[in-house]
């Protein structure tokens, strides 16, 4: 394959492409869903596909096949440089990957135990034991559990001469219980996931995880409504981690930036935060869902700088927002699979922990809000407004947490609320998931952080 | 496009040889082209050809499912011979009776294929995404930083083991352009989404012309504060998206055979207005979801969800139709906004087009009837909470009205409120209907629905 990749980026440049790459992937995806005690799907899904991609001028052209002969290669190879060509005129701005570096590399997967060296019995047979687990209470109507396995292999070829080849491999375990009293439900939910094999679900107690889940849905049937307005929040590894990925992540991707979509457009080197706020993006990470090797051009992931002591560093980068902001790329060029297009996308995003424990930030807290999960978050790098949306919370009263508050939404102006950070805690969580870029294209990214205390608009019903 | 009709014969064949009591086989193909606008200019063209296939097979009550891209036909047998292997491994599935059972297919569905669109290259999309940006940057300085043109071409094949063999072929349209307007300090942004399977009709120009009003009024917005509480209109694309996360949850028989429908006891209650009615409707002309056969090949019917505020049915696919012994059709893979991967997943139960009738007031005429009262033009994420039907939203445009009139554009603020409860309190219904795209554009299911005017919901500012 690596052969057949070499000729289409040959036969790009033979046409006029001024850079090209080739990709080969092979994703397999395996899941196990329980519902209430019954298996209710197992399944297997193998995904195969080549994405030739040319540049000429300023103007990119992409084109996938899952036909993955020499012919149906050098076909697509065609059609990337005359997409291309077709709209070069049309863009003013040139685009010169010249500083890109060559690399030959083949890296495995650094897992220990890989998952399709486990037999199903052992997967299934811990997927069963996570949903009975659930169900601690007969208020506890609906018990789903989910195992999945996503073991992806890339080739890369490109016109600089980098020949690479490497292998992610992910596990993940989900849980997810509702429960009802009356006309009343409400649910709770945990997921562990990282780049890691089967060891990750070896680690796992699925009692102890079932049993959380369950008692925790049980609880919110007694949760009283949230409040509404400007509070202060003791917002969870999760949430806080929403406010680095959705908020000051998307609006660092440098993609935002060159475009002057991004409200931190010309924020290097001012002050975003108190100085209790570092934060960064890590595609190194180990363990953590969002490492990757390398990033969908071939660029190693890295360690990046965003926030440092509250002051704003820098962005994450492609290789056409390198070259074009004359930086070096930062391994974030990543695209959903080989027929998407490559944007500037996270790994793994976090603030960095701090010196309170949280014990001791509920302790200083008069009135307030605990945060506990959550259900999901939205970007918006043009305003910079936050929203995200706890799963639950509790209320904090005199330095105490007291009574459980189910889902609601906090918002408001990101650089105001990370402007009212005071407590930073020295506990640190990373949560793992998929993010979307707009509308779509969704990679495997982690957030979290530490607990951070923070004035936030909090509203829910 | 690749033969899929063939593919499925060769996998019912093989399977039958195989010995499975029932095997299911979903092939499909597609075509589809992009065009990307960064910077209001031309920036990356896509063209991409693919085919895959999803086969579920049973050994007598053991169910195993899997998929493949399909480069040759090899690649659907080794599929087939992965189903296998997983049904002998999975414990017995109580509940799985058959696949569906052949079912003559009366309905037609118009406007679902549009020829334009296999003959249309990335090129041609290109074209026609600068119309909106000349369009939208006829504004002094509005820009347009990001947006895209997609559009896809299918074919899709479903065949069984009870002999059952149907087809449909469609096009699928989606765009997504935003602009930005800055001054002062302060920037406005302006989103719009098309849904479509029809590229001709498509007023590329005004839709320019409406992200770039969208910018000006965001721009011209100030930070809410404080609380109120007073009539909503919610604008008809976000009422839609809000139904999609909660209302298709709760009708859904899935949910319902699992009791997690909050619903789920509830057919024959007066639940909501007297004016409220829900429909699906899988034969809406030019709907994102409409076909003659769901995607299990059972015939699509029209059904009556909600009847003048009471609940009359929820929908099934055949597996929950069989454990709750109710007609099926809404079995489902297709996404709304892209065909893409739709073979990776089995078909599970989802609305079609979900659909509330328009009523007779125009969206002014709905404003000029509140004394006081808020305007929701656009939330950031308009998605509620599917049990509890609660929701604390954060506003991105909005307008508060006075006396009948806008008298100011809001945005930093959240609409709380719960939308279950709100469906039992609508005060008007408007005749502007238009899609509300699902949460995510490969998902099943389209909202179709007017604006609509509720009572019981909060604004909160940030003071």
């Amino acid at each position: 394959m690596m052969e057949r990749l070499s000729k289409s980026v040959e036969k790009t440049l033979e046409m006029g492409a001024h850079f090209a790459d080739a990709r080969f992937e092979d994703r397999k995806i395996s899941t196990i869903f329980v519902v209430n005690d019954e298996l209710r799907d197992y399944q297997n899904m193998s995904m195969k596909g080549v994405g030739i991609r040319a540049l000429v001028g300023g103007s990119w052209g992409l084109s996938s096949t899952s036909r993955l002969d020499t012919d149906s290669l050098l076909e697509a190879a065609e059609r990337a440089v005359r997409i291309a060509k077709h709209n070069a005129g049309k863009v003013e701005k040139k685009v010169s990957l010249d500083s890109a570096k060559s690399m030959k590399k083949s890296l495995a997967a650094r897992v220990k135990k890989n998952p399709l060296d486990v037999d199903s019995e052992s997967k299934l047979s811990f997927v069963m034991d996570l949903t009975k687990a659930q169900k601690v209470d007969d208020r506890v109507v609906n018990t789903n559990s989910r195992y999945g396995e996503k073991i992806y292999n890339f080739l890369l070829v490109n016109s600089f001469g980098s020949e690479l080849e490497w292998e992610e491999i992910r596990t993940f375990a989900f849980a997810h219980s509702v429960a009802a009293e009356g006309d009343k439900r409400e649910f709770s939910y945990d997921v562990k996931d990282g780049t890691k094999g089967f060891e990750l679900i070896e680690e796992i107690d699925p009692n102890a995880m079932g049993e959380k889940v369950g008692n925790e849905s049980i609880e919110l049937l007694g949760a009283k409504r949230p409040p509404n307005g400007m509070m202060t929040v003791v917002a969870d590894p999760d949430i806080s981690g929403l406010l680095a990925h959705e908020v000051m992540g998307h609006a660092s991707e440098a993609d935002e930036v060159v475009k002057k979509r991004s409200f931190l457009t010309p924020m290097v080197g001012k002050r975003v935060a108190t100085d209790l706020i570092s934060m960064v993006d890590d595609g190194t990470y180990p363990g953590a869902n969002g490492m990757i090797p390398f990033d969908s051009e071939g660029t190693p992931s890295a360690h990046t700088s965003i926030i440092e002591k509250g002051v704003f560093r820098g962005y994450m980068h492609s290789l056409e927002t390198a070259a074009e902001m004359g930086v070096e790329p930062t391994g974030n060029g990543r695209a959903e699979d080989f027929s998407r297009r490559v944007w500037v996308r996270m790994t793994n995003t976090y603030f960095k922990k701090g010196s309170d424990s949280l014990d001791e930030m509920i302790e200083e807290t008069k009135e307030g809000v605990l945060t506990s999960k959550a259900m999901r978050g939205m970007e918006d790098p043009v305003g910079g407004g936050f929203e995200a949306v706890a799963l639950k919370g509790y209320l904090i009263k005199n330095g105490e947490v007291t009574d459980p508050i189910p889902s609601f939404t906090l918002t408001g102006s990101a650089l105001d609320i990370l402007n009212t950070v005071d407590l930073v805690s020295k506990e640190f969580e990373l949560s793992g998931g998929t993010c979307g870029k707009g509308d779509e294209d969704w990679v495997n990214v982690s957030s979290g952080g530490p607990f951070i205390r923070a004035k936030i608009v909090v509203g829910g019903a | 496009m690749m033969d899929l009709g063939s593919v499925n014969e060769r996998v019912i064949s093989k399977a039958t040889k195989e010995g499975v009591s029932a095997v299911e086989s979903f092939s499909v193909s597609w075509r589809s082209k992009s065009a990307y606008i960064e910077d209001s200019r031309p920036n990356f063209a896509i063209e991409d050809e693919q085919s895959g296939m999803g086969v579920k097979v049973a050994l007598g009550k053991k169910v195993g499912f899997a998929s493949s891209s399909l480069q040759k036909d090899e690649d659907a047998l080794a599929a087939l011979d992965a189903a296998i292997k997983i049904a002998k491994l999975s414990p017995e599935d109580t509940h799985f009776e058959s696949f569906p059972p052949i079912k003559e297919v009366t309905g037609s569905v118009e406007g679902v294929y549009d020829g334009t669109i296999p003959e249309s290259s990335s090129v041609d999309l290109m074209d026609r995404a600068m119309i909106v940006v000349e369009s939208a940057t006829a504004t002094k300085d509005m820009e347009v930083p990001k947006g895209m043109i997609r559009a896809q071409d299918y074919e899709f094949r479903i065949s069984n083991s009870t002999g059952l063999e149907n087809g449909h072929r469609g096009t699928l349209l989606f765009l997504s352009f935003s602009s930005k307007i800055a001054e002062g300090g302060k920037s406005g942004e302006g989103i719009e989404k098309v849904y479509s399977t029809q590229l001709k009709g498509i007023d590329f120009e005004s839709i320019g012309e409406k992200i770039s009003s969208r910018a000006i009024n965001t721009i011209n917005a100030t930070a809410f504060k404080g609380k109120l509480e007073a009539p909503v209109i919610i604008a008809n694309s976000e009422l839609g998206q809000m139904l999609l996360s909660s209302v298709a949850f709760a009708v859904s028989g899935e949910h319902v055979n699992k009791k997690r429908s909050p619903w789920a006891d509830k057919i024959g209650s007066k639940m909501f207005s007297e004016s409220l009615n829900i429909k699906d409707d899988p034969l809406l002309p030019g709907g994102m979801q409409s076909a003659p056969i769901d995607d299990e090949g059972t015939p699509a019917v029209r059904k009556t969800l909600v009847e003048k505020g009471v609940l009359k049915q929820f929908i099934y696919d055949h597996y929950n139709a069989q454990i709750a012994e109710q007609e099926g059709g809404n079995g489902f893979r297709r996404g709304v906004g892209t065909i893409e991967k739709s073979h990776f997943i089995p078909a599970s139960c989802s609305v079609s087009n979900l659909t509330i009738p328009p009523g007779s007031k125009g969206l002014d005429e709905m404003i000029s009837e509140l004394d006081k009262g808020i305007y929701v033009e656009k939330f950031a994420a308009p998605e509620v909470n599917q049990f509890s039907g609660a929701f604390g939203l954060e506003v991105r445009n909005a307008a508060l009205i006075e006396k009948g009139e806008i008298r100011e554009y809001v945005k930093f603020a959240l609409l709380t409120g719960n939308l279950y409860e709100g469906l039992g309190k609508v005060l008007m219904i408007g005749n502007d209907s238009a899609i509300g795209g699902p949460w995510m554009v490969s998902s099943p299911g389209a909202a179709y629905c007017p604006s609509v005017a509720f009572d019981g919901f909060q604004l909160v500012g940030q003071e």
